[in-house]
């Protein structure tokens, strides 16, 4: 018997209790679905917290502040600074040639006056404020603690170019689900400058423009504006500039307001910590805090795993069940089969074709399901995270997950159908003719 | 069959609706490029906007730095009210220099006809705070305004001495002694026109 006869009499069988076949496949879908799932959601998971933690991304980061360590607080995540320390070039660059230091960031903030002209809150313009703008180095924006909320980052080395935080949007009294409002809008800044004038003395501002291309959250300073480093180094060499390098407007000596240090894995992170407490300069890193989401992320996958689990045994059983009715209901087609001179693995091949077809169209009818129900929960997640000011993550369609959901099912169906089939092949003709 | 057809179905609209989850933006770039722009604004009281309730939106500077120069252009207002031409060549023109400006204006009137400078002094260091700004490569424009409404001084002999400065130098002169003397709102935003319309004969 050839595989195609083998596979036009498994469909006669499917067709002739189309019901069971239905159910059965829906039994092997309903398992897909929940694999396919869960593992596409615990992909996303592992994509967006557990690869930021092991290879290195903004979670492995660690600020550094221009201040020396406070002995007593050494291990905490947010430790409290000691006296202050400058942080300059010299300084970066030892910490730069730290073993397990995968990167150095400068952040430089400035104070500055701040106008938004054509922004008004309940009907009046919004008054000046002061506030600070943050400068980061934006080609490395991936490993700093930033997240675009809407619009996009400031170019690299623009002059005209802010993202603002939600502490402007409180300002104007926007809700985060408000923030693409701003975007398009345009803030003028001046950084203030001593001039002593006679026996007066006077602050003048540098003014400039900018145009607002995004709201962000980010972490790399305190401030409401996030610029181009140059921008923030720029304003800040204003204020300094003047007789009194800065002193009457409390800027602090430091050239740089702290730096953003990326450990070579999470796994590093306390190591260099400690390294750079040795050097001299106070730290703070969420590594208690990544620990426990570590545990929790783990906690989280061995349940999902488990849950994907029962789902595989269930539909096994659906399917091996369905297999043994389809064996007893069908004796007598099995005797004739093998009157007529049928061999048991001609028998056994027609019902583990079956059994693997039904698996391969549960697994396809399943898996897609499973992708739906993943999107489904993505779309969930991300209006959550939106409403918390935190980007969404992105759903792709995981291949080996696509492709395992519906191999793996067949394969499942075709294990599951054996004990049936076996039992079918074995199945003596006389037996098989005068049982039915 | 139908069972297949459904399954399709469910694949086609799957795959339909992968593709749109992308939330890049498309932000343009703002306005970025071309040679530095660096306004500076030697004055006293009128430039500094003292009369003004909100001097940062509507004194005549912000406005001319907002309105007409290019969003990459910087602005620093240098003015002192009651500033004399002899304190602002000793006090802002050498802070105007350091900055490496590209377009200055002048309007210095009140605090001399106040002080009582002689129409003689004021006109040599006019010039020569013009002279120095122009040396440094900036375009500049010279103005005059009306009288202080506290002066009883008539401010028609400075004027003069200012646009004759600005003949000698080969500046613009921006006459805005027709404004109201209390300049306020108002008065900024015709003024601020006034030197538009002298910039819009050859823009920065």
């Amino acid at each position: 018997m050839s595989w195609r006869d083998a596979l036009a009499l498994a469909g006669k069988g499917v067709q002739r209790r189309p019901g069971r076949a239905v159910l059965t496949v829906l039994a092997v879908a309903l398992a897909a679905a929940l694999l396919t799932a869960l593992l596409t959601i615990a992909g996303t998971a592992e994509t967006k917290v557990l690869d930021e933690l092991a290879k290195g991304g903004p979670l492995a980061g660690i600020k550094v502040a221009a201040a020396e360590p406070d002995p007593g607080q050494i291990d905490q995540d947010n430790a409290r600074p000691g006296p202050p320390r400058d942080l300059d070039d010299a300084a970066l660059a030892r910490i730069a040639a730290l073993p397990a230091v995968s990167r150095v960031l400068p952040v430089i903030t400035a104070r500055v006056l701040v106008t938004a002209p054509d922004r008004t809150v309940e009907g009046q313009a919004l008054d000046p404020f002061l506030d600070t703008i943050v400068g980061v180095d934006l080609s490395s924006a991936a490993s700093l603690p930033l997240t675009v909320l809407a619009g996009r980052l400031p170019g690299e080395s623009s002059v005209t170019e802010v993202a603002v935080t939600q502490g402007y949007l409180e300002r104007l009294g926007l809700e985060r689900t408000e923030a693409s409002t701003v975007v398009g809008s345009e803030i003028r800044w001046g950084a203030g400058r001593f001039y002593p004038d006679g026996e007066r003395s006077f602050v003048r501002g540098r003014w400039v423009r900018a145009q607002v291309v995004g709201v962000v959250a980010q972490e790399a300073g305190s401030g409401s504006f996030l610029v181009p480093i140059d921008q923030a180094r720029t304003a800040r060499a204003w204020t300094g500039s003047g007789p009194d390098g800065g002193a009457s407007l409390e800027l602090a000596s430091s050239p740089y307001t702290g730096l953003f240090v990326v450990a070579e894995g999470i796994d590093n992170v306390s190591r260099v910590r400690a390294q750079i407490t040795a050097v001299g300069y106070s730290t703070s890193a969420p590594e208690n805090l990544i620990a426990t989401v570590r545990r929790y992320l783990h906690v989280v996958e061995i349940v999902l795993s488990a849950v994907g689990g029962i789902g595989l045994v269930i539909a096994a059983l659906g399917i091996t069940n369905a297999l043994l009715a389809a064996v007893r209901e069908r004796r007598r087609e099995i005797g004739v089969l093998k009157a007529i001179g049928a061999r048991d693995r001609d028998v056994l091949r027609i019902f583990l074709v079956e059994a693997t077809a039904l698996g391969l169209l549960g697994g396809l009818l399943g898996t897609a399901l499973g992708w739906l129900v993943a999107r489904g929960v993505s779309e969930v997640v991300n209006g959550y995270l939106a409403a918390q000011g935190l980007v969404g993550v992105r759903l792709g369609i995981p291949v080996l997950v696509v492709a395992g959901g519906i191999v793996g099912s067949a394969l499942l169906s075709l294990v599951a159908g054996t004990v049936p089939a076996l039992r079918a092949a074995r199945l003596p003709a006389r037996e098989a003719v005068g049982g039915s | 069959m139908p069972l297949v057809a459904v399954l399709l179905a469910v694949l086609v609209a799957a795959c339909a609706t992968a593709g749109d989850q992308t939330t890049a933006s498309t932000i343009p770039p703002a306005d970025n490029t071309g040679p530095p722009v660096v306004f500076v604004a030697v004055g006293g009281g009128e430039t500094t906007g003292v009369r003004l309730p909100d001097s940062l939106r509507q004194s005549w500077p912000q406005l001319l730095f907002t309105e007409a120069l290019p969003r990459r252009a910087v602005l620093v207002n240098l003015s002192s009210p009651g500033a004399t031409v002899a304190q602002a060549l000793d006090q802002q023109v050498p802070a105007a220099l350091e900055l490496g400006p590209t377009l200055a204006t002048v309007w210095l009137t009140r605090g001399d006809v106040r002080a009582g400078t002689s129409v003689a002094a004021y006109e040599r260091d006019l010039e020569l705070v013009v002279r120095r700004l122009q040396d440094s490569g900036a375009r500049v424009l010279v103005a005059t305004g009306p009288p202080s409404p506290e002066d009883a001084v008539p401010v028609g002999p400075y004027g003069a001495a200012a646009e004759r400065v600005a003949q000698r130098t080969g500046t613009q002169f921006v006459d805005l002694s027709a404004l109201d003397s209390e300049l306020g709102v108002a008065g900024h935003r015709q003024a601020a026109d006034a030197f538009m319309a002298a910039l819009a004969t050859d823009p920065p």
